[in-house]
């Protein structure tokens, strides 16, 4: 029975492989829903965060650069990313909160943003491609697979990472507060919450978690400064598809086109995967227009 | 004299370049409960939403237990005790009538003593307390109308504000949503209350103001506020 070990070997690949790549995709679009969800807009500038964490977390712990080891890497590296996501969200959205076309103003300068932050990392680090060690070394076998304890790391932290931050959203007077601006900021203010400071909080968390992201993948690919851009619009799938906003739907999301990318790769090649994936999302979309768990 | 609880001055605010207020005065004095009533559309949420700085004053000044709050933010304003229950069905609709509650005493003095005031809120609308998990959006318009009021209290006001709060009730359910407020009033807590009933203002109330066309009627004492002149003014019948 040849298929039968056949079908295993692919099972087991895809899902160790699947599995990766959810995760990160939760890490990222869990973000990306975050500002989603308080702000109303889309951070085109998510995925140049992601680039920036990992250079930042490259120049700490590299030792052809200051070499002060991978914990202080990516501890610099995530409060690098929050702070530049606090400064994103008080030059590029806030002086266009009150006007109304809010989404479109913000879609042109986040992307200025993201497009001004590349090019930086280009002028400060150069066009030499850089990996960051990974943060886990040696291997960790998932259903037969071997996996590096990077991937491993990735895996078990990106659910724990997720429940902590559905911990501080739901049994915080901050957490509590972020959502409640989301849902009607007006009132928030009647009640002494202070919208503006909540939408510094979610963006610093989004932003933060993006600088996470970008350290695991900086150890899993060549970083560049393009790294971010195509994590970011498998992420906006991932974001969109969940139901805009849904912190559940974007998990749920997440792990659906992570598994379906590994699935895709591995029966039809890396060269249909995304045509594929896009595919899928469209049609899904047709079913249910306000995503998996989206309401209207 | 003691000074007013709240003052407000040629108060002139509006939306777009389009004023609504055209200088209007109003206070409240202490230990007074103040009643406004007028037409729809004449300035009286406008008002409102002036005071708590959701919408900026363009002239005049705004005092509060004696302190300039003009152009004050609205969640500072919120914060020292000036609490604005909006008209409508504004709470959080995906959030439990228990959260949203909760939220409401968010401002640090409010949120050391939120489990009293909570009970308290169950007391005064035993009915939250049986939907106490149930999401906002599931509930009936009476029932979030308890909300929003239960939300404004447990900011501990030391003025609230609620505009209309029987708005578009069943006549059953405004009765019972009177005699809560009849209750919070009995409790000390000073308000100032927007309705289209001048029967029930003259009951609950210490003073009525009429607010028309952006600006207080001083003409309309206490105890002129006659059923025959309202419909008059209302809709023009002799």
């Amino acid at each position: 029975m040849e298929w039968i070990d056949q079908i295993g070997v692919a099972a087991r690949a895809i899902f160790a492989s699947g599995l990766v790549l959810s995760s990160l995709y939760v890490l990222i679009a869990a973000g990306l829903a975050i500002v989603w969800n308080t702000l109303g807009i889309f951070n085109f500038a998510h995925g140049a965060i992601m680039v920036i964490g990992a250079y930042v977390a490259w120049t700490i712990s590299d030792p052809a650069a200051l070499g002060w080891g991978m914990a202080a890497g990516v501890l610099i590296a995530v409060a690098t990313a929050a702070v530049l996501g606090l400064v994103i969200n008080r030059l590029l959205i806030l002086p266009f909160l009150s006007q109304p076309n809010l989404v479109l103003i913000t879609v042109m300068t986040t992307l200025s943003g993201a497009f001004f932050l590349e090019n930086s990392a280009l002028l400060i680090w150069g066009p030499r491609i850089k990996q960051l060690e990974k943060v886990v070394s040696g291997n960790v076998s998932i259903a037969g697979t071997a996996i590096s304890g990077h991937e491993a790391t990735i895996i078990v932290l990106a659910p724990l990472l997720m429940l902590g931050l559905w911990a501080f959203l739901r049994f915080t007077w901050v957490g509590s507060a972020v959502r409640a601006v989301a849902q009607n900021r007006e009132f928030a203010e009647l009640s002494g919450i202070r919208a503006r400071a909540m939408y510094a909080v979610a963006f610093a968390i989004s932003a933060g978690l993006a600088g996470f992201a970008g350290v695991m993948l900086g150890a899993i690919r060549f970083i560049t400064p393009g790294l971010g851009s195509e994590p970011l619009i498998k992420a906006m799938i991932v974001v969109i598809l969940g139901g805009l906003g849904s912190i559940p739907g974007t998990v749920v999301g997440a792990y659906l086109v992570g598994f379906g990318e590994a699935a895709s790769t591995y029966f039809l090649g890396a060269y249909w995967t995304q045509a594929a994936l896009f595919l899928v999302f469209i049609v899904i979309l047709v079913i249910r227009p306000n995503g998996i768990m989206g309401r209207k | 004299m003691p000074e007013p609880v709240l003052h407000v001055s040629d108060l002139v605010a509006g939306y777009g370049r389009q004023p609504v207020l055209h200088g209007l005065s109003l206070h409240v004095d202490p230990a007074e409960v103040l009643g406004l009533i007028g037409p729809n559309g004449h300035g009286k949420t406008t008002l409102f939403r002036a005071i708590s700085g959701l919408i900026p004053a363009w002239q005049g000044a705004v005092r509060f237990l004696g302190e300039d709050i003009t152009g004050l933010r609205t969640p500072l304003i919120a914060e020292r005790g000036l609490v604005h229950v909006p008209q409508g069905n504004h709470l959080y609709p995906d959030m439990t009538v228990l959260e949203n509650l909760h939220l409401g005493a968010y401002a640090p003095r409010p949120r050391k003593e939120w489990r009293n005031t909570l009970e308290q809120v169950f007391a005064l609308f035993p009915r939250l307390a049986e939907r106490k998990s149930q999401r906002c959006r599931t509930l009936s318009g009476g029932e979030r109308q308890m909300v929003a009021i239960g939300c404004g209290l447990m900011g501990q006001p030391k003025l609230l504000i609620l505009d209309e709060p029987t708005l578009g009730l069943s006549p059953r359910l405004k009765g019972e949503l009177r005699d809560a407020i009849g209750e919070i009033i009995a409790s000390g807590v000073q308000l100032i209350i927007v309705e289209q009933d001048p029967e029930f203002l003259r009951r609950l109330t210490t003073r009525q103001v009429f607010v028309e066309e952006g600006l207080t009627r001083d003409d309309f004492v206490s105890g002129s506020l006659e059923h025959g002149k309202i419909m008059e003014m209302y809709f023009g019948m002799d």
